[in-house]
């Protein structure tokens, strides 16, 4: 979004990525000869920023790009094209070592696989900044403050990871991410695989570390309700592309592009039947075959002639200038 | 519980234990509930609770190797198939109880085209009844059925196999092989956890329509109670193994009096940023030292001495409400759904 430029602090300018599709089978593997057949573009052309101590939420289905658009945030996924920076800085890949040390952290979804299951409690929350040039004093007093920050303590310190239950893994997983005094915080889904029970617990330590910490959350998400709850700013994405953006209160209350509406009156809620009308039929578009017009085109109810032939921009609206909708309807 | 004779499904006293080295670990404990015709039943409850188990042991797909039936009935159709032997179990899958799982990849063939699958679902049903039909009108009935839970390029679709398929597509087609056998039992565990937001909204829509179609009974097993409130007529909510507390959909969304059902209803995030904390549940669910209490005793909010003396009993408290709780009044009083 072309705002004021000073006050943002993590800059995400016209970002790339595409990964190469490759014919494999018995024969190609054999001579060895793999050229690529086509791409995927995972995320395309994606322009976002952040201001310190704000969570921007990223919200869509499977396949839109939101993990590997969070990926590319903290240096896990090389960048094709364009430039995210923090405070200036461009985030490196992180294979060139050192640039972005301790400053960008994850969270993954499912902390049962990014744990390591044989590590004690302790060990592993200890081992990023084991690197870092600390005495084993210092070390200790670290974690020991971050367990602590995210309400693990006692005899839970020396055991297994794989011991635990979902939600004190990803208590064990923020702690880890926190210990390194992050900047930014990419949360990859931290709730999903946990049941909703303990869902309100992790998303209100989420919130208490923010405070303390004053942590910049980039959070990838699904589901609308957690969006509200955790999010400044909301970013719509669809098939690579952000559809909408804008601050969560008006986005969510009053959604612009087809797609949010589908998108927001598909998720269950308490008390209501499902959504017959609102919600598109038909699957989505492929994401290796996509049309030169608008992405949502073939399940839009909305769909015009024009959206066909050209792809809708990202443009702020008139009347309401910090939200950006790229559809036909609002912007001509 | 009352028991009619217009039940499909009864199941008394149920107790399953699952065997584990360092001894049993119960994951039913006297579970009673009965499903009448056309019903649609919801069971909530979060991982542990027993669910998965409920519905393994229904469908009698729970190995002796690594679980113990303790003691309880099964009656379906008011036969006992509690200790049904496998030659007639294989009469009642498929045919009578249709089950669908979360992962529709795990339960679809990889080697075998979709029409395949399909058509083996048909062969097998008109077996049973004793018909034969020719190739190509088999064909034509798994086109038909393809259209019915609207899969767009049937043509296409069906000369495909499962893994170029997206999941919500797959798991279409496991609700397509549930149209050809027109069991008289649907259960369905998780069937929508693994898809989209819009993807579940559509496939809960189609299932929807399939039941009111087929007029088919459901054991619908979810974690998440908006999706069960969508879908069922009534919901049990099950904690530790026990139902502890079950009813219309209608009584327990907007009345629930159990602790448990209430604080997992305040626990769904509704608030915005700002607005202060979630309504939290203490804790988490532990199997171990709740054997002779209440089993949500140790989270409760509303915990007291006589909790932890006995386990509560399931009491009926009208409405064709039962809720297994001491003081269940005081749980309801501060929420409100708008």
């Amino acid at each position: 979004m072309p705002a004021e430029k000073s006050s943002s602090f993590l800059e995400i300018d016209h970002v790339i990525k595409r990964f190469s599709q490759r014919k494999s089978g018995f024969w190609i593997s054999l001579i060895g000869r793999r050229k690529p057949s086509g791409f995927v573009s995972a995320v395309d052309d994606v322009s976002l920023e952040i201001k310190r101590g704000q969570t921007l939420v990223i919200l869509g289905e499977s396949g839109s790009g939101k993990t590997t658009l969070g990926r590319m945030i903290v240096g896990l996924e090389k960048i094709d094209s364009g430039l995210i920076s923090l405070s200036g800085d461009p985030v490196r890949f992180v294979r060139d070592r050192g640039v972005n040390r301790g400053k960008l952290q994850m969270v993954f979804q499912d902390p049962g696989s990014s744990l390591d299951p044989y590590m004690s409690v302790a060990s592993c929350v200890a081992e990023p900044i084991s690197k870092f040039g600390l005495t084993k004093l210092q070390v200790a007093a670290k974690s020991a403050e971050s367990l602590r920050l995210v309400g693990l303590e006692g005899d839970i310190l020396d055991r297994r990871t794989l011991e635990l239950s979902g939600g004190q893994k990803q208590r064990v997983a923020i702690a880890r991410a926190i210990i390194s005094d992050p900047e930014i915080i990419v949360l990859d889904e931290p709730t999903s695989s946990i049941d909703v029970s303990i869902q309100a617990q992790v998303l209100n330590l989420l919130i208490d570390l923010q405070r303390i910490k004053n942590l910049t959350y980039v959070l990838i998400s699904h589901d609308p309700n957690v969006a509200k709850f955790m999010a400044d700013n909301i970013a719509i994405m669809h098939l690579g592309k952000v559809v909408e953006y804008g601050p969560s209160a008006s986005l969510l209350s009053c959604p612009k592009h087809p797609y949010t509406k589908t998108l927001l009156a598909s998720a269950p809620k308490l008390g209501s039947t499902l959504p017959e009308g609102v919600v598109g039929a038909g699957d989505p578009q492929s994401i290796i075959l996509l049309p030169k017009g608008c992405r949502y085109e073939s399940r839009c109810q909305f769909a015009m002639e024009k959206c066909r032939e050209k792809e809708p921009p990202l443009l702020p609206l008139k009347e309401e200038p910090e939200i950006s909708v790229s559809c036909f309807l609002y912007n001509d | 519980m009352i028991l009619q004779d217009s039940n499909l499904l009864k199941i008394e006293d149920l107790s399953v234990d699952y065997k584990s080295p360092s001894g049993n670990v119960p994951a039913l404990r006297d579970v009673s509930l009965s499903l009448k015709q056309g019903e649609i039943l919801s069971i909530v409850g979060e991982s542990g609770s027993g669910k998965t188990t409920l519905a393994l042991a229904v469908s009698r797909l729970l190995t002796t190797n690594t679980s113990m039936m303790k003691n309880g009935k099964i009656i379906f159709r008011g036969r006992d198939i509690t200790n049904l032997k496998a030659g007639n179990l294989d009469k009642l899958r498929g045919t009578e109880i249709f089950m669908i799982f979360q992962n529709p990849f795990m339960s679809l063939n990889p080697l075998m085209r979709i029409k395949d699958q399909i058509r083996e679902a048909i062969q097998v049903r008109d077996k049973r009844s004793g018909q034969k039909e020719s190739y190509p009108k088999i064909l034509n009935q798994v086109t038909d059925v393809l259209k019915a839970v609207r899969i767009g390029d049937a043509g296409d679709i069906m000369e495909r196999y499962p893994h170029q398929l997206s999941g919500g597509q797959n798991q279409r087609i496991m609700l397509a092989m549930a149209l050809v056998e027109r069991p008289s039992l649907l259960i369905a565990d998780e069937p929508t956890t693994a898809l989209d937001v819009t993807t579940q909204a559509q496939v809960l829509l189609l299932l929807k329509e399939i039941i009111k179609e087929t007029r088919m009974s459901v054991i619908f097993i979810t974690h998440d109670l908006a999706v069960a409130g969508s879908i069922s007529d009534r919901i049990a909510v099950l904690y530790g193994g026990m139902i502890q507390e079950i009813g219309s959909s209608k009584q327990i969304l907007y009345e629930p009096k159990h602790p448990y059902t209430v604080s997992l209803i305040k626990s769904i995030p509704s608030k915005s940023k700002g607005e202060g904390y979630l309504d939290a549940i203490k804790g988490s669910f532990q199997s171990k030292g709740i054997e002779n209490m209440c089993a949500f005793y140790p989270r409760c909010p509303l915990a007291h001495d006589e909790c932890k003396r006995k386990i509560p009993s399931l009491m009926s408290i009208g409405k064709g409400v039962y809720v297994r709780c001491v003081n269940y009044g005081e749980a309801a009083e501060d929420v409100a759904i708008e």
